[in-house]
């Protein structure tokens, strides 16, 4: 028998939490993100929860740490000793197609996946942080169309470079950008290979995911839009002859749980005071291109700054983020002020307030076939992580959306595992759910 | 502080893997190595031809098998990236709490592949001294006593103090890194080169070396350490690691020290701390309410 179709859920190790002011709350010091018991700790937490995976984001470069402090450590050596202080947990880590040498990168990570048994997954980023670009001798980061030419390459080839791990072969590859004369002798991992993700949102990104992601990472704000944009990129993997189902897709999903919506608000509301001024401002600002804080705060945003059109060859910020933040002030323009009071995922969707609404959204998200599980963004770290964990993953575990046990040891192995069944027709969410309730688990665990 | 004589054993990859396929027998053999007076192991300077595993990879590994253990990681300048490398060496040493360092060889061993990297081309060995002074100065940008946490006021750092680099020579790098420093300073760089040659020599002093390694084999080691020499490492071999390190025990060197246990402590090198000066600030200093 297979198993039911089930949520994939991981988290982004966001420093001390999403919420800018989260050190400021907890007993916590700035050195212990360059600690390896920090690290361990999530991971150990991550893993009780039966998480799928833990990610960090990553570019290059140092942002002024007291707006927020976020990559001190290198996230490949950071998800190492993740992976030694537990067994099951995926391990997913950035690195740029554009910053990067193929054939270093294709042994480092074959390597920590040899290693971590098999856990391991790179997340194809080309990087656009202006601040980058200094670090490497260039006077800017090459345009979109540039960066993702060379992204396809240097994605094809480290997968080539890969497959001829314990084979003896060597790739011979001669493109545009990338090229290559070299083989790997690194054994085979326990999963093969790592898995790749990817996680632009703009026209060339969602190709580059179409042809080689088994796990994207999008941005989404809106229900149908969501949906929208998972037929799509499902549609473009099948025009590449792969399966769709090869292809899963978790946006991110901020969270800030209380125990009543109440409690909820007023600990998002207290976090936020506590913010550096001016930041889910200048984040809803750098989104947009245009700075919110010269508009009436009492007043919608004008429609000509959301109708203007953009270069996204050139935009120097993400397009993924600019279309899915320009239609979520479409359908929200109320006020400058109420925009910004919601925008608290700085750029992710946001829920705010109970374990039973987090995991309502959740279900409903799942079964209407807008994402095949969530990255989820934690207030703060390692209380919130916690909480969610002790609070939310029982929920969906009784609601048979959520695994109770890791019922496969690598990556991969549960990215085929969670998808052996097509997503139910949002129709049929409730006459389905007594099949979906608890006591389905027991018998899909004996199996 | 007294420089140990034996300053580590290079491990060749294959040597490696063989360790990590049994676990529990490689926390064993590495406390053995420790014990009969090995400080650290050297990794990804002698490669072997059966197998691969990244160096850095690999060092992180064993050092979590062996808490006692120093683990030193060769770069190859004409692959990596400075700011990448500084980086990824930086994080492994915060890790292992201070038990990392740097191997740069005066010569790249025949068949290395060169990259084909924009910032690569061109780079040869000539480089790597100003690969090495580059990599301290990253190593030397973000103070860590910088990193204050008041959680009343807010303050998270001191980010005045955190500089640039402004490096424009073979390598442009802007900087500041995304590291905050060592607990032991800047970790220790070992230059690895032919003893008779008088270029690596001039290379090695060029580069601010903390540490000129003079190689020898099992059978060249009881000589090199009876003639005096400092910064004696030993070339292990592959498949015969136990009776390797039984070799070295029965030599009767002095095991850990007790002194410490950074690799600067390990190896009885000297503190190295670091030095911000004539570097430009990366940021302006926080005003209240604006950080």
């Amino acid at each position: 028998m297979t198993a039911a179709r089930r949520v994939l859920l991981g988290v982004n190790l966001q420093g001390f939490g999403q919420r800018p002011a989260a050190w400021r709350v907890q007993d916590v010091h700035p050195t212990d993100l360059i600690g390896p018991e920090f690290w361990a700790d999530l991971g150990r937490i991550a893993e009780r929860g039966r998480l799928d995976a833990v990610f960090f984001a990553d570019n290059p470069s140092l942002g002024d740490p007291n707006v927020r402090a976020l990559g001190l450590i290198e996230p490949f050596t950071a998800l190492q000793a993740i992976a030694d202080a537990t067994e099951n947990l995926g391990l997913v880590g950035t690195a740029s197609t554009t910053y990067n040498d193929p054939v270093e990168l294709a042994e480092r990570l074959l390597s920590l996946d040899l290693v971590s048994g098999g856990r391991v997954a790179w997340n194809a980023v080309t990087t656009y942080n202006p601040a980058v670009s200094g670090n490497f001798g260039v006077s800017g980061n090459p345009d979109r169309t540039t960066r993702y030419a060379r992204a396809a390459e240097f994605v094809d080839v480290v997968t080539r470079l890969w497959a001829t791990s314990g084979t003896g072969r060597r790739v011979d590859y001669t493109g545009d950008h990338v090229e290559v004369h070299a083989g790997l002798d690194v054994p085979r991992s326990a999963q093969g290979q790592p898995v790749v993700f990817q996680a632009g949102g703009s026209d060339q990104g969602r190709d580059l995911a179409a042809r080689f992601a088994e796990g994207v990472f999008s941005v989404e704000l809106t229900l149908d839009a969501a949906v929208e944009n998972r037929r799509l990129l499902r549609a473009a993997a099948a025009s590449h002859g792969r399966d769709p189902d090869d292809v899963r897709i978790v946006p991110g999903l901020s969270i800030v749980l209380g125990s009543t919506e109440q409690e909820a608000n007023d600990l998002y509301d207290s976090l936020e005071a506590l913010a550096p001024d001016g930041y889910a401002e200048h984040a809803l600002s750098s989104y947009l291109d245009v700075d919110v804080t010269t508009l009436d705060p009492a007043q919608p945003i004008p429609p000509e700054y959301l109708d203007r059109p953009f270069d996204e060859n050139t935009y120097g910020a993400s397009v993924g983020y600019r279309r899915t933040v320009t239609r979520w002030v479409r359908e929200n323009n109320t006020s400058v002020r109420a925009l910004v009071r919601g925008f608290g995922g700085y750029g992710a969707r946001i829920v705010v307030g109970t374990p039973e609404q987090v995991a309502d959204s959740i279900e409903t998200w799942f079964h209407a076939g807008a994402a095949d599980g969530f990255n989820l963004m934690v207030d703060r770290f390692p209380t919130g992580l916690a909480e969610i964990v002790d609070h939310v993953i029982p929920l969906l575990q009784e609601r048979g959306l959520f695994h109770r046990e890791y019922e496969e040891p690598t990556l991969r192995g549960r990215f085929r595992t969670a998808s052996a069944v097509p997503a139910r027709a949002s129709a049929s969410v409730s006459a389905s759910a007594a099949d979906l309730a608890p006591g389905a688990a027991p018998e899909r665990m004996s199996r | 502080m007294t420089q140990t004589p034996l300053a580590g054993a290079t491990l060749t990859d294959a040597a490696v893997l063989g360790l990590l396929a049994d676990r529990p027998a490689a926390r064993a053999r590495l406390a053995d190595l420790v014990d009969a007076g090995v400080p650290s192991v050297v990794l990804g300077v002698d490669r072997g031809d059966e197998g691969r595993i990244d160096p850095a990879v690999a060092a992180q590994a064993l050092a979590a098998l062996e808490p006692r253990l120093g683990v030193v990681v060769a770069a190859d300048p004409t692959r990596d990236h400075p700011y990448n490398l500084a980086r990824r060496l930086l994080s492994l040493d915060h890790l292992t709490a201070g038990r990392a360092g740097l191997a740069l060889l005066a010569r790249r061993p025949t068949g290395a592949r060169a990259s084909t990297t924009s910032w690569s081309a061109g780079i040869d060995d000539a480089d790597t001294p100003e690969f090495a002074r580059l990599v301290a100065t990253l190593w030397s940008t973000f103070p860590r006593d910088a990193l204050v946490g008041d959680q009343a006021s807010g303050l998270f750092a001191h980010s005045e103090r955190i500089v640039r680099t402004d490096h424009h020579g073979r390598w442009s790098v802007d900087g500041p890194l995304n590291s905050p420093s060592s607990v032991q300073g800047l970790p220790p760089i070992l230059w690895f080169g032919d003893a008779d040659d008088p270029e690596s020599a001039e290379r090695a002093r060029d580069a601010g070396a903390d540490l000129v390694a003079l190689e020898t084999d099992l059978a060249g080691l009881p000589g090199s350490l009876a003639a005096g020499h400092t910064g004696v490492v030993v070339r292990l071999p592959t498949g015969t690691l136990p009776e390797a390190v039984e070799r070295i025990a029965a030599l009767g060197l002095a095991g850990p020290s007790g002194t410490g246990s950074t690799l600067r402590d390990l190896l009885g090198l000297p503190g190295r701390p670091v030095d911000t000066s004539g570097l430009e600030p990366a940021f302006a200093a926080p005003t209240e309410g604006h950080w």
